[in-house]
C-alpha cells in the first residue's frame, strides 16, 4: 500500500485532535486545587488546547499541500503492516506477559532465539553454523546476565511466578 | 593547597584502584542501552557500604564520570544513547558511523568528553562556590523562564518542521503530567492505577522510545530489503589517533568551549542535566553552524558540541551537589545518598566541615576523568569490536539487556509495559516524521516547569509582571520569543521560496 507524507500528516493530526481532546475531557476529573491560582487542572488544559490548535494546522495544511500535489509526484512511501514486525510486537508483548510467570532466564532465552530468528534472512536459517551460534547466544546471554545480577550485584531479576 | 591536599588523600593503591574500577564499570554498564549511569549508580551503591568514606564516595565519583561516558559508545555504533545525556551524539554519531566514519567519532566523542569533564572539574575546583552563589539568587521566575527556553529551542530546532517538533514537546509535556501533582497532591491521569502514583519513570520512557522502536524499525527495514541494514555491514575508514588534524581540533574548539559553558550552566541548574545540556549544545552549535543543513547527516561538531556540554554538566552538578547539597539530576541523587550513608551532609557548611574529604574528592573527580579517558582511549578498538557482532544478534541482546534496566530501576514489572509500550509510541512517531528529542525533554521538564510557574503567580498573587521585571527571566523569556519568531519566519521564507510545501 501506497501512501504519500502528506496523508499521513492528515492522519496523524487526526490522531492527535483526538488526543488533545481526551487530554481535556479527562482533566475534568482533576480535582479542582485551591492551593494556588493556577490550579491542578490549568497546564494539563493548555497543553490539550496547544496540541488541538497545532494538530488542526498540520491536519489542515497537509490537506491544503495535498490538493496542490495531485497534479504532481509527491513524496510517496510504502506502508502497511510486514511480518517481521508484526512478529516482533508480538514477541515484545509476549516477552512481557510471560517474563512474569516463567522468570527471565527461560523467557529470555525463548525470546532471544525468536527475535533472531525473526530478523536473520531466510537463506541463513538452512546455515547450520549460524544457527548453533544465534542457539548458543540465545542461551549464553540470559544465563551470564542473570549470573552477574544475582551473584555479583545481588539483585533479582524476575524468576516468575510458577517457581516461585 | 587544599586541592593538592586532596590528591595526597586518594595517592593510595586502594582509592586509586577503586578509581580504575569504577571508571571501568561505570564505562561499561553506561555503554549498554537502558543501563544509564543512574543504574550504574544503583548497582555500585550497595558496594560502599564497608569502605571509608573517602573511598566510597571516590568509587562513586568514578562510577558516575564512566557511566555518563560510557553512553557515546551505543550513540555512535547503535544508534541508541546508551544514557540520556547522549542523546544529541547519535543525531550525527550514527550517520558518521553509516558513512563508515565510527573510529573518527568515537576519537572526536572521547576526546571531548574528556576536555568537558576536565573543564567542570576545573570549574568545579576553582570557582565551585562562586558559582553557586549565583544561582542561588535564581528565583522560581528565573527558573520558568529558562525552562520555558530550553522547551522552545529544542522544539524549534529539532530536525523536521517546527508544528512537528512543538507537538511532540507538547506530547512529552502531556506525559510528564501522568503521576502525583506536586502542589496539590492530587493524581492526575493515573486512572486508578496507584503504581502510577509517581509518573512514568524516565529509563523504560527512554529506551523504549530509542532501543524498542529501533528492532521494530529493523524488522521493518528486513521485510523490505531482505537484508537488516547495520553498520557492521560498513566498511569502516581507518584512522590515526583521534581521527582529525591538529588544525581541525582547533577549529573543534570554537564548537567545545561554548558547548561546555551550556554543560557548566545547565549542569549548575538544578533538575536540568546533561540530558539536557546536549540537546541546547547541539542546537547551540547548529545555530551557529555556517553550515546548519548538514548537522544530522554525520558532522563532527554534532558529536563534539554534545559531548562536551554532557561531561562538563557533571562537573556543573557536582557543583550544586557540593555545595547547596541539591542534585541537580537522578544520577547525583545517587551519590547524595552515598554522602548521607557515610554520614557526610552536602551543602555550604561541607567545606569548612569536611574540607579535607570535599578536596579529596574533588581530586578523585579529576583522576577519575583522566582515567576514563585512558582507558576508552586505548580500548578504543576493542569497543570498534563491536561492530563486527551481527545488528541480528545484537538488537536483541539490547533488548533484553533493557528489559534488565527498566526492570532494575525500581524493580516494578510496570516499567517493562511502559518500556514496549514507549516503544511502540516512538517507532510510529519515527515513521511519521516526529522528532523524538522534543518529546523527552517535554518529558522530563513538564513537572518543573509547571511547579515554578505556579510558584511564582502564588508569590505574586496571579499578576505575570512581576515575572517580567526579574532581569534574568526577562532576558531568557526575550531570547525564548526570538528563537522560535526566528525559526517560523525561516520556515514560512523557506515555503514561500521553493513555492511548495516543505512547512510540514
Amino acid at each position: 500500500m501506497i501512501v504519500s507524507e502528506k496523508k499521513k500528516n492528515v492522519y496523524a493530526g487526526i490522531v492527535l485532535l483526538l488526543f488533545a481532546i481526551f487530554i481535556y475531557v479527562v482533566s475534568f476529573w482533576i480535582p479542582e486545587s485551591k492551593s494556588d491560582i493556577l490550579g491542578s487542572r490549568f497546564f494539563p488544559r493548555c497543553t490539550a488546547i496547544l496540541m488541538g490548535i497545532l494538530s488542526g494546522i498540520l491536519t489542515l495544511s497537509s490537506i491544503e499541500f495535498r490538493k496542490r500535489e495531485e497534479t504532481e509526484d509527491g513524496f510517496t512511501q510504502q506502508t502497511g503492516l510486514n511480518h517481521s514486525l508484526l512478529l516482533t510486537c508480538l514477541a515484545l508483548i509476549l516477552y512481557y506477559l510471560i517474563i512474569l510467570q516463567l522468570g527471565f532466564v527461560i523467557t529470555s532465552i525463548a525470546y532471544l532465539f525468536c527475535q533472531c530468528l525473526i530478523l536473520l534472512p531466510k537463506e541463513d536459517y538452512r546455515n547450520r553454523k549460524k544457527m548453533m551460534i544465534t542457539l548458543a547466544i540465545s542461551v549464553l546471554v540470559p544465563v551470564a546476565i542473570n549470573f552477574i545480577f544475582w551473584k555479583i550485584f545481588m539483585i533479582a531479576l524476575p524468576v516468575g511466578n510458577l517457581f516461585m | 593547597m587544599e586541592l593538592l591536599h586532596g590528591f595526597q588523600t586518594i595517592f593510595a593503591f586502594d582509592t586509586l584502584f577503586l578509581i580504575f574500577t569504577g571508571v571501568v564499570g561505570g564505562l561499561i554498564i553506561g555503554a549498554l542501552p537502558g543501563l544509564s549511569a543512574f543504574t550504574a549508580l544503583a548497582i555500585m551503591l550497595p558496594f560502599t557500604f564497608g569502605m571509608e568514606a573517602v573511598n566510597g564516595i571516590s568509587f562513586l565519583m568514578a562510577v558516575y564520570v564512566g557511566g555518563c561516558s560510557g553512553g557515546l559508545i551505543s550513540a555512535i555504533l547503535l544508534g541508541i544513547p546508551g544514557t540520556p545525556s547522549s542523546i544529541a551524539t547519535c543525531f550525527d554519531g550514527y550517520p558518521m558511523a553509516k558513512k563508515g566514519e565510527a573510529k573518527k567519532a568515537l576519537g572526536a566523542a572521547i576526546l571531548f568528553s574528556f576536555i568537558g569533564g576536565l573543564i567542570g572539574a576545573v570549574v568545579l575546583s576553582f570557582a565551585g562556590p562562586h558559582i553557586a552563589k549565583v544561582a542561588l539568587k535564581f528565583n522560581s521566575y528565573d527558573y520558568f523562564a529558562i525552562i520555558l527556553f530550553s522547551l522552545t529551542t529544542v522544539s524549534a530546532l529539532s530536525e523536521g518542521s517546527i508544528v512537528k517538533g512543538l507537538l511532540s514537546c507538547l506530547l512529552g509535556i502531556t506525559f510528564g503530567f501522568v503521576g502525583t501533582d506536586s502542589l496539590s497532591s492530587y493524581y492526575r491521569y493515573t486512572f486508578g492505577i496507584n503504581k502510577l502514583a509517581n509518573g512514568f519513570n524516565l529509563v523504560p520512557v527512554l529506551i523504549g522510545l530509542f532501543a524498542v522502536s529501533q528492532i521494530m524499525l529493523a524488522a521493518r527495514e528486513k521485510a523490505s530489503s531482505s537484508k537488516v541494514i547495520g553498520i557492521s555491514d560498513i566498511i569502516q575508514k581507518e584512522v590515526k589517533g583521534f581521527g582529525f588534524s591538529f588544525k581541525e581540533f582547533l577549529s573543534y574548539l570554537k564548537t567545545a568551549i561554548p558547548s561546555a559553558i551550556i554543560g557548566l550552566l545547565i549542569g549548575i541548574l538544578p533538575g536540568l542535566g546533561g540530558n539536557v545540556s546536549n540537546l541546547l549544545a547541539y542546537s547551540y552549535a547548529k545555530k551557529t553552524s555556517k553550515h546548519p543543513e548538514d548537522f544530522g547527516t554525520g558532522v563532527v561538531e554534532g558529536v563534539v558540541a554534545s559531548e562536551t556540554a554532557n561531561n562538563a554538566t557533571v562537573g556543573g552538578a557536582l557543583i550544586i551537589l557540593l555545595t547547596l547539597g541539591i542534585p541537580g539530576d537522578n544520577a547525583t541523587s545517587m551519590i547524595m545518598a552515598g554522602f548521607q550513608l557515610h554520614d557526610v551532609t552536602p551543602g555550604p557548611l561541607l567545606f569548612k566541615t569536611s574540607g579535607v574529604l570535599v578536596y579529596a574528592i574533588l581530586a578523585a573527580f579529576i583522576v577519575a576523568n583522566i582515567v576514563f579517558f585512558l582507558v576508552e582511549y586505548y580500548g578504543l578498538s576493542l569497543f570498534v569490536k563491536m561492530l563486527s557482532i551481527p545488528s541480528t544478534l545484537l538488537l536483541p541482546i539490547v533488548i533484553v539487556c533493557c528489559f534488565v534496566g527498566s526492570y532494575c530501576a525500581n524493580n516494578n514489572s510496570l516499567d517493562i509495559l511502559i518500556m514496549v509500550l514507549f516503544g511502540f509510541l516512538g517507532y510510529v512517531l519515527k515513521r511519521n516524521k516526529f522528532p523524538l528529542a522534543p518529546l523527552v525533554v517535554g518529558f522530563i521538564l513538564a513537572p518543573s516547569l509547571e511547579t515554578y510557574l505556579r510558584r511564582s503567580l502564588m508569590k505574586t498573587e496571579g499578576s505575570f509582571l512581576p515575572v517580567l521585571q526579574s532581569p534574568i527571566a526577562a532576558v531568557f523569556l526575550l531570547i525564548t520569543v526570538f528563537a522560535v519568531g526566528f525559526t517560523v519566519y525561516g520556515e514560512i521564507k523557506k515555503v514561500h521560496e521553493t513555492g511548495k510545501g516543505k512547512m510540514i
